[in-house]
């Protein structure tokens, strides 16, 4: 009975020495060098619906660090990762993560809006240099906009503006709307309608379905009730996959529009199933400039697969993290002056010319393009220099 | 059942107070966030530890609880102050209580696998509901813009800005639900819900109404879940739908399971080494490429947990006491020592209970007479068994009365049946088998008093400390009132019941076959029991061992299929001819001596 | 009308498919008295095995077939490493290990597929569609996946109450003891019935993978939704599955055009109805 007892006892000791040790991983850190690599953080989501995002925008900050010879402004790049799951309820612990326990220098995330928003609470408190490359809530670069927060991306409702212009002008009366219902979504609708309305169009219905339900049989029975000329729709990921599918195999006889997301990145997955839909978007494969060229040939080589939009948003996420180190020399405690080298920044990307709004968003064209076998095809640019309203950020430019 | 941890526990307990209180000084900001993350879970996870390891409910769905406390801070904090925490915290846990009253009577009507998937329905209907519509910012979440502070008369006493000083609160926080929770599953409603976990029927028919007992510890683990809601708010201040949804509540388990269930301290280390393995796994700077797949490694080490640790780590720290020695007194007989009370009479009329078409009980009608030994016979398959769980409410009557002394009880639940003063026992020994003798009387001596508002022992523990020695001499289980149930011999349990049917102060025994398993030497001790005890009960078996019957009882009523063949004095029935056709006929042997 | 008449058949459609993986379910927790929550990871696990198979041998069908002794291999695998260890436990622990299995089986499909969404390509055979109620084109492919689906059903059916086989089935589903004194090895009749439900399932991700597209997360909706249809259906009851299937299948479809914003609700609350009903599920016993 002793023996028994006190072995029991060496276990409990053995685990509470492990368990200690454990919990206090969190307490030891790695001691920073003075004037090391830059610390650059990468919450982004490399599992669940949108790990193909994170990847394509990994690859291409990757590639551009790499073509400077691993330096930006002199500093070296050190890329640290975490998977954010695009899970929002763990979107403020990973930012805390990375900021507090792993220290870095800059933060770069993230891909879902809703854990962009935990995050930017977050950043906008510690005051580190940030970057969104992709989260389109429209809200961050809005009411919630901040001196230390910048997106190389989109806003949601600045997309649905450009498409539902688009669509106005190409003498285009009825749409049905059709997304996921989430603040992605709802926001991108809620543009397309203003630009539709405005440039005398009607949506006739709103129809959503639970993010990221896929089961979208249901809704192509009631847009087929509702006889709408064109469906406009907003899936990204595995979802806009499965729903061109579904849509072509349902024989509608109705036209699909919808922002660029809903086809890039996966002309190849969904084949000839994609022919005819009409995209709006920030960018175009064959859009025609040297950087555009030079970027898909070089991603290509590196990566065997073509780039997408989020990695031309990843790319641009180091151009302009480049322009602000540049501005301080690659000093990062200069904060200052290192945002506003990058409010003001202005240069070429793929996508066309790039320029940083005053609530830190960019103002970039818009291209209606078209899937025809597998390929995204340019039709036309329907916007240039296209801002987004910016309504209610106290930023002055 | 629960008692004080032990000194181990409590060591590592206090070592790990201790080293919490040093975090701030000796780690970073980040450590004290990320600990105080810990000390919440903690909270919450002790309130699921609560409904799932002391009153056995397993709710897959408390993290709505959770979420709704969390939610309630962003109602409440105006859009640029700070909110009071002297009210919003209450707030927080008023409401997630009242949700949780409501919510609870409706589940706590099911059991077992369907409790759990009605609580999934509901966290995933409150995750629906906060996900699609614009309540609170919709899918997206929604800021907190300024932490709450404890303010009194417009000073400001604690700013939870302040990482530091709420880092000490939700310590102290944690350190008082625990203590609380520990003490409430020692008092008298505390250790019912345990005994609730392990044999319901059982304390159902002891007279105690076990749905108001279950809801309200589910209101209890929900208003705590929900301070812990409040408190994970403040952390961060921001607020997301998840935190109501099934992989919140799943997590959760898993820290009670991994810790140890119904320890209550478990939980805590369950947190603790949750969050620790999760954080280590997901840090790429120790552990390398292991990072990008660190939810393997943290299934593979959650497998291995279960494998290796039925019991969760807290399990480690159990010692066995040795089983008791077999001591044996004989009954004291010392019945006499009891105030003379009348039994209660029992009167049934034209009692029928059909399955269908098949009629398990005919009309019969019957009169037992107070303070005299009852014996029921048949053949197997006459219906005794039936019958004895109509008159004890586990079945309703397809058609008659049953009357208790002058009480028509009648299609009444078994609960309030057992209040009005009858006891059963049951074919199949049914007493708790994890809890000491003692244990076991006890829960039958608190069934005299069956509020479930019984928060202290109070005024009734002399009484029902009376009762329990009373009925442990009663029966001859003094010696060995510290033995576990489980360790008893079957003699000895069956004993054990009677035991409890004497604590819990029942008039009317009604007992299944009683002497059932028993050697030779066991059957003559209970059966001179038996009629010692009716001198102030009415007792009503049921038995099979037809020596010790006839000896026993003062009247025998005999049933065969269903029916009532025949009522009257042991010499009568042994005569009678029909009876012994229908039925001792096949028993003749050992009947004709 | 033409939308009712539509919405019906989209909601049995989905039922038949949701059929398979909760029949698998609802044997595993009736026979066996564990609940296995890594079952999505099962339909998941048949998707992407679906993937590798087809761009192998080019036909779905033809992946069916080698994917389902596959899957039983598999099935009876995984129950002789863990699931065995887990009659004796309580369903907390039963919980813990299975939802340690899930996390285990979605890296495991992460390393070897990684994580972009793919598609499997329909039969050729197959890839029209028909003209149905005069509103929309029903693909072909889906018409052949529900009749699978019945004709599945039928089957199991047949097993069940036909031969021996299933003759134990229901035995061991009321009175497991018994089933054991009466000398059936119930250790190979778990492990039997283990293996059936992770086929059932997994069939069910590898004729499904050419309609939902195939990327990591679809096991953990089927999961729930399993769950649910179970619930309604009757623990045990492969009937009740049938039944409780087609019901959330048609409330799924008919919730999202009538009441879009409570359709998610909608299932859990149908269930809860259900259960104030009759507390046993529609086939169970109470």
């Amino acid at each position: 009975m002793k023996s028994s007892s006190a072995l029991s006892r060496r276990r409990v000791l053995a685990l509470t020495g492990a368990g200690a040790a454990a919990a206090a991983f969190p307490f030891v850190r790695p001691a920073r060098a003075q004037g090391g690599p830059l610390k650059v953080g990468l919450m982004l989501p490399y599992s669940g619906t949108y790990a193909q995002l994170g990847e394509a925008i990994t690859r291409a900050m990757e590639l551009y660090v790499k073509q400077k010879g691993g330096a930006l402004a002199g500093r070296q790049i050190a890329f640290v990762k975490l998977d954010d799951e695009s899970e929002p309820p763990k979107g403020a612990e990973n930012t805390t993560k990375l900021i507090e326990g792993e220290k870095v220098d800059v933060l770069i995330g993230t891909v879902h809006s809703g854990v962009a928003m935990a995050m930017a609470k977050i950043a906008r408190e510690a005051g580190l240099p940030t970057i969104n490359p992709n989260a389109g809530a429209d809200v961050l670069t809005r009411a919630l906009c901040a001196k230390n927060i910048f997106r190389t991306s989109f806003a949601n409702g600045q997309v649905g503006l450009a498409t539902g212009r688009a669509a106005a002008e190409a003498g285009i009366k009825t749409a049905v709307s059709f997304t996921w219902d989430y603040a992605a979504g709802k926001e991108m609708i809620a543009g397309f309608a203003e630009a539709f309305t405005a440039g005398g169009g009607k949506v006739l219905k709103e129809i959503t379905v639970p993010f990221p339900s896929v089961e979208f049989q249901s809704a192509l029975a009631e847009i087929a009730n509702w006889q709408p000329e064109i469906t406009h729709s907003f899936f990204s990921g595995g979802g806009a996959v499965k729903y061109i599918k579904d849509y072509a195999a349902a024989k509608l006889g109705i036209p699909l529009w919808g922002p660029g997301f809903l086809t890039d990145g996966i002309e190849a997955a969904v084949g000839s199933a994609g022919d005819g839909v009409k995209t709006v978007l920030h960018y175009a494969d064959d859009v025609d400039n040297p950087e555009n060229k030079a970027f898909r040939k070089a991603f290509t080589d590196a990566y065997k697969v073509a780039p997408d939009v989020f990695a031309v948003q990843g790319w641009d996420t180091m151009q302009l993290l480049e322009a602000g180190l540049k501005a301080v020399g690659g000093d990062v405690s200069k904060r200052d002056a290192m945002f506003a080298g990058m409010s003001t920044a202005s240069f070429k990307s793929p996508r066309g010319p790039f320029d940083i709004s005053a609530a830190h968003n960019p103002i970039q064209n818009f291209y209606l393009r078209e899937l025809k076998g597998g390929k995204n095809v340019l039709l036309k640019t329907v916007a240039t220099k296209f801002s987004d309203p910016g309504t209610g950020c106290k930023l002055s430019s | 059942m629960l008692r004080r941890p032990s000194a181990l526990v409590a060591i590592v307990l206090t070592a790990l107070v201790v080293a919490a209180l040093l975090v701030p000084f000796v780690g970073g900001s980040y450590a004290i966030k990320f600990t105080t993350r810990v000390l919440v879970l903690a909270i919450f996870v002790i309130s699921l530890d609560f409904l799932i390891g002391i009153t056995g409910l397993v709710s897959f769905g408390h993290a709505m609880f959770f979420g709704l406390g969390a939610y309630s801070l962003y109602f409440i904090s105006p859009q640029a102050e700070a909110a009071n925490a002297l009210v919003a915290f209450p707030a927080a846990i008023l409401g997630a209580g009242v949700a949780a009253a409501i919510i609870g009577a409706f589940c706590v009507l099911t059991r077992g696998f369907y409790f759990i998937m009605v609580t999934l329905a509901f966290g995933q209907m409150l995750f629906s509901l906060f996900y699609t519509s614009r309540i609170a910012g919709g899918s997206d979440g929604a800021y907190i813009n300024v932490k709450p502070e404890v303010a009194l008369f417009g000073v400001t006493i604690l700013d939870f800005d302040r990482r530091t000083a709420f880092y000490y609160f939700c310590l102290a926080a944690l350190v008082l639900v625990y203590l609380g929770a520990l003490g409430l599953a020692r008092t008298p409603f505390g250790r019912v819900l345990q005994a609730i976990r392990r044999n319901e029927q059982r304390v159902g028919a002891l007279g105690v109404n076990t749905y108001t007992h279950k809801l309200l510890s589910f209101v209890l683990a929900g208003a705590i879940a929900g301070f812990a809601g409040v408190l994970f708010a403040t952390i961060d201040g921001y607020v997301t739908p998840d935190l109501f949804g099934w992989r919140q509540s799943g997590v959760a388990i898993m820290m009670v399971v991994l810790g140890g269930v119904g320890t209550l301290f478990g939980p805590i280390l369950g947190a603790l080494l949750y969050s620790a393995i999760e954080e280590v796994l997901k840090t790429g700077s120790w552990v390398g490429p292991i990072a990008n797949h660190w939810s393997l490694g943290l299934g593979l080490i959650l497998i291995a947990a279960v494998l290796a640790w039925p019991r969760g780590v807290a399990g480690l720290f159990e010692t066995h006491a040795p089983p008791a020695p077999p001591g044996r007194d004989q009954p004291s007989g010392d019945l006499q020592a009891e105030r003379p009370q009348r039994g209660k009479a029992l009167a049934v009329e034209g009692l029928t209970r059909a399955f269908g078409g098949l009629v398990a009980v005919n009309d019969v009608s019957l009169k037992l007479a107070p303070n005299l030994v009852h014996g029921v016979i048949g053949p197997n398959g006459a219906g005794k068994t039936t019958f004895i769980n109509v008159l004890t409410g586990a079945l309703k009557p397809t058609a008659g009365r049953i009357r208790l002394d002058d009480e028509d009880i009648s299609g009444r639940t078994p609960y309030a049946i057992a209040r009005c003063g009858l006891g059963r026992s049951y074919q199949r020994t049914n007493i708790f088998l994890p809890f000491t003798v003692r244990e076991n009387c006890l829960i039958a001596a608190h069934a005299r008093h069956p509020s479930p508002f019984r928060l202290r022992a109070g005024k009734f523990a002399r009484e029902e400390e009376h009762e329990i020695v009373h009925a442990l001499a009663a029966t001859g289980l003094s010696a060995r009132a510290d033995a576990r149930a489980s360790h008893l011999s079957h003699g000895e349990q069956r004993q054990l019941e009677i035991a409890m049917l004497l604590a819990s102060g029942a008039r009317l025994l009604i007992l299944d076959e009683p002497l059932g398993g028993m050697g030779a030497e066991e059957t003559g001790r209970v059966t001179a029991l038996l009629r010692a005890l009716s001198v102030n009960h009415t007792v009503v078996l049921i038995e099979h061992d037809m020596d010790a019957i006839f000896a026993a009882a003062d009247t025998l009523t005999v049933l065969v299929e269903g029916k009532l063949l025949a009522h009257g004095k042991p010499e009568d029935i042994r005569r009678d001819p029909a009876v012994r056709e229908a039925y001792l006929g096949r028993w003749g042997q050992e009947i004709v001596r | 009308m033409d939308l009712v008449l539509t919405q019906i058949f989209n909601g049995l459609q989905y039922g038949l498919l949701l059929f398979l993986a909760a029949s698998g379910l609802t044997l595993i927790l009736g026979i066996m008295g564990v609940i296995n929550l890594s079952h999505g990871s099962f339909y998941m696990l048949g998707a992407y095995l679906s993937l590798t198979l087809t761009s192998l041998t080019g036909d779905i069908f033809l992946s069916l077939a080698l994917g389902i002794p596959i899957a039983f291999a598999f099935g009876a695998a995984i129950e002789w490493l863990f699931i065995r260890h887990l009659y004796e436990r309580d369903h907390l622990q039963q919980v813990l290990l299975t939802f340690g299995l899930i996390l285990v089986f979605n890296e495991v499909q992460r390393i070897l597929w990684g994580t972009f969404p793919h598609s499997v390509p329909i039969p050729s055979y197959l890839s029209g569609s028909v003209k149905l109620f005069g509103l929309m084109s029903y693909p072909n492919y889906r018409i052949a996946v529900a009749g699978l689906c019945v004709a599945l059903a039928l089957a199991m059916m047949f097993v069940i109450q036909r031969t021996k086989i299933g003759r134990m089935i229901r035995a061991g589903e009321s009175n497991r003891e018994m089933v054991e004194v009466l000398g059936i090895d119930t250790r190979l009749l778990f492990r039997f019935v283990f293996a059936a439900g992770v086929t059932l399932a997994a069939a069910g991700g590898i004729i499904a993978a050419p309609i939902e597209s195939v990327y990591p997360g679809i096991g953990e909706s089927v999961l729930i939704t399993s769950l649910v249809v179970v619930v309604i259906g009757g623990i045990g009851s492969v009937r009740g599955a049938f039944v409780g299937a087609l019901l959330i299948g048609l409330a799924d479809a008919f919730g999202k055009v009538f009441l879009p914003e409570f359709a998610t609700g909608l299932v859990y609350a149908l269930m809860a109805a259900v259960l104030v009903a009759r507390p046993g599920g529609l086939f169970g016993r109470a």
